[in-house]
């Protein structure tokens, strides 16, 4: 079985944890309570080729005007989920500070967006816009994703498209 | 820090806990109550690689390398929730002195649940916080949207009356001056007549102190002030020459017919119109008809458009009479001021007349006066 550091990075409140219990456990909560620090989740897979891979997942405590995410919870990962809400534009404007993070701290590293909280706009056209929009203005990432803790929406695909591109 | 001087620390503050490994990050030793911090069961499973017993070191395997290499001070990862417990995990070097090979690696495992305890609150309100005030603001943006919105709806449909409006009130104004031209035609004067008078009034009222807006709605009216005329049996109305003493009885009451027909109507601008029917044959000393109402109790409108009638009436040609030339017509409203006239008026008339000739200069018809 390999093992892979795996750490998301966003904005606090972006819905980071609840991309991870949704995820792991298949669970979903409304109600928010803030990370602090870092609580680490195993889930394993089966990548296609039958290799078993083991994520770590660090949920880290979220990126504020006060707090910045500490470079010590980023070191070492193998791959990177950047979160943000896609219904508030500043945790949006923050994903290239984070990558930057990113790009700073570990080598060339597979790297996810997730645009999260899609279900709640209604409006498709327009998440399909700000998912267009942040993909062609990050060339360095994998692929943005629209996703939805609540609904499950993309969740899946994120760590699996971030796995594979792991193995490779 | 000195290997002993790590060790003190741990015995002398009982929240620390710790493992100690070899070169090759192989557990050697431990504290009693470092299981809680690890992933494993019973104290004998301990003896594995450091990697295997703490997850949060997957990924860092370079950097404890570095550090058995002395290439790196240490390793610190803080606030680390484990097993419903808060811990900072570091990782460092220890040697006997300075100069000493390392031999071996301390790993420290700090319970700072207490310290979270302390600053969670603060930060769950911090954030809470923060996120009311994202959501105010996106409701803000919301309703600033919706407020554009609907000021933009507002705005078109106060345009879409504001153009009505103005329809309606062209539309007045052409009906008034059409129905004013009736009267007119019908006693052979020309339809510019009302016209004429209804810019001289509008002049007049001004110079008198009337507001832009009384003034307007003195233009409009005062095209009407003989609609009664279409009540006249056309014998009296068109006779060329003096009437008898009954037929200018019988052609008085266009004054008092131009009321009755305009004054049932509810719209001010008609009302307006039924009085200027009504009093511009009134006189100022109060020999006028159809009441032989005196000086101020006539309406300004009803003084205002006697001058100007008369004005631009003896200046063209009517069925009775040829045009008179403008000399003899001023001598005769000032002849009239304080009998037929309000004093008042005539002298304001009188003293800006090139503006009243300027007026009726742009009126040009057939019938003009004849200018001396």
């Amino acid at each position: 079985m390999i093992t892979k550091k795996v750490v998301l990075i966003g904005d606090f409140a972006t819905g980071k944890t609840s991309l991870i219990r949704r995820y792991v456990d298949n669970q979903f909560s409304d109600e928010y309570l803030t990370t602090i620090g870092v609580k680490i989740s195993k889930k394993t897979l089966q990548i296609p080729d039958e290799i078993e891979l083991q994520l770590m997942i660090w949920d880290i405590e979220g990126h504020t005007d006060v707090k910045t995410t500490n470079p010590a919870y980023v070191m070492g990962a193998h791959g990177v989920i950047l979160v943000g809400d896609i219904t508030r534009e500043r945790s949006i404007e923050n994903i290239p500070l984070h990558l930057d993070l990113v790009k700073k701290l570990l080598k060339k590293v597979p790297v996810v967006v997730a645009l999260n909280k899609s279900d709640l706009i209604p409006d498709e056209t327009e998440v399909e816009t700000k998912v267009l929009d942040l993909d062609k203005s990050l060339p360095e990432v994998l692929k943005v994703f629209d996703t939805s803790a609540k609904n499950s929406k993309n969740v899946e695909a994120i760590f699996v498209t971030l796995s594979q591109a792991l193995l490779l | 820090m000195h290997i002993q001087e790590i060790f003190n620390a741990i015995y002398e503050k009982h929240y620390y806990e710790y493992i100690v490994l070899d070169t090759s990050l192989n557990c050697i030793e431990f504290s009693d109550k470092v299981i809680d911090y690890v992933d494993i069961q019973e104290a004998s499973q301990m003896y594995l690689n450091i990697v295997e017993l703490i997850p949060e070191l997957v990924g860092l395997e370079q950097e404890l390398h570095e550090i058995v290499q002395g290439t790196r001070k240490n390793i610190e990862i803080p606030l680390v929730y484990r097993k419903k417990a808060f811990i900072t995990i570091s990782i460092q070097a220890g040697r006997k002195s300075h100069y000493d090979e390392i031999e071996s690696i301390i790993v420290l495992f700090e319970n700072v649940s207490q310290f979270v305890q302390m600053q969670q609150k603060s930060i769950q309100d911090r954030n809470d916080k923060e996120l009311l005030l994202l959501e105010l603001d996106k409701k803000n943006s919301s309703l600033e949207k919706y407020n554009k919105h609907m000021m933009h709806l507002v705005e078109a449909e106060m345009e879409k009356n504001f153009r009505l409006t103005n329809e309606i009130i062209i539309t007045q104004r052409e009906v008034i001056a059409t129905m004013g031209a009736i009267g007119e035609t019908r006693s052979k004067e020309t339809g510019d007549h009302v016209l004429r008078v209804g810019e001289y009034a509008k002049t007049l009222g001004l110079m008198a102190g009337l507001s832009e807006q009384e003034a307007e709605e003195l233009k409009m009216a005062s095209p009407m002030h003989d609609i009664g005329k279409v009540g006249i049996e056309d014998a009296i109305l068109n006779k060329p020459g003096k009437l008898t003493p009954e037929e200018f009885a019988v052609m008085k009451e266009h004054a008092l017919l131009g009321y009755e027909m305009l004054s049932g109507s509810k719209q001010k601008l008609l009302q307006t119109a039924a009085t200027i029917a009504y009093e511009h044959h009134e006189k100022w000393d109060g020999t006028g008809y159809p009441r032989g109402l005196k000086g101020k109790d006539i309406h300004i409108y009803g003084r205002i458009t006697a001058i100007v009638d008369v004005f631009d009436a003896l200046g063209h040609d009517r069925v009775y009479k040829k045009a008179w030339p403008l000399e003899k017509i001023l001598n005769f409203i000032k002849e009239e001021s304080g009998t037929h006239f309000d004093p008042f008026l005539v002298e304001l008339f009188l003293d800006n007349i090139n503006v009243f000739i300027n007026i009726q200069d742009h009126y040009k018809s057939e019938n003009k006066y004849h200018k001396v």
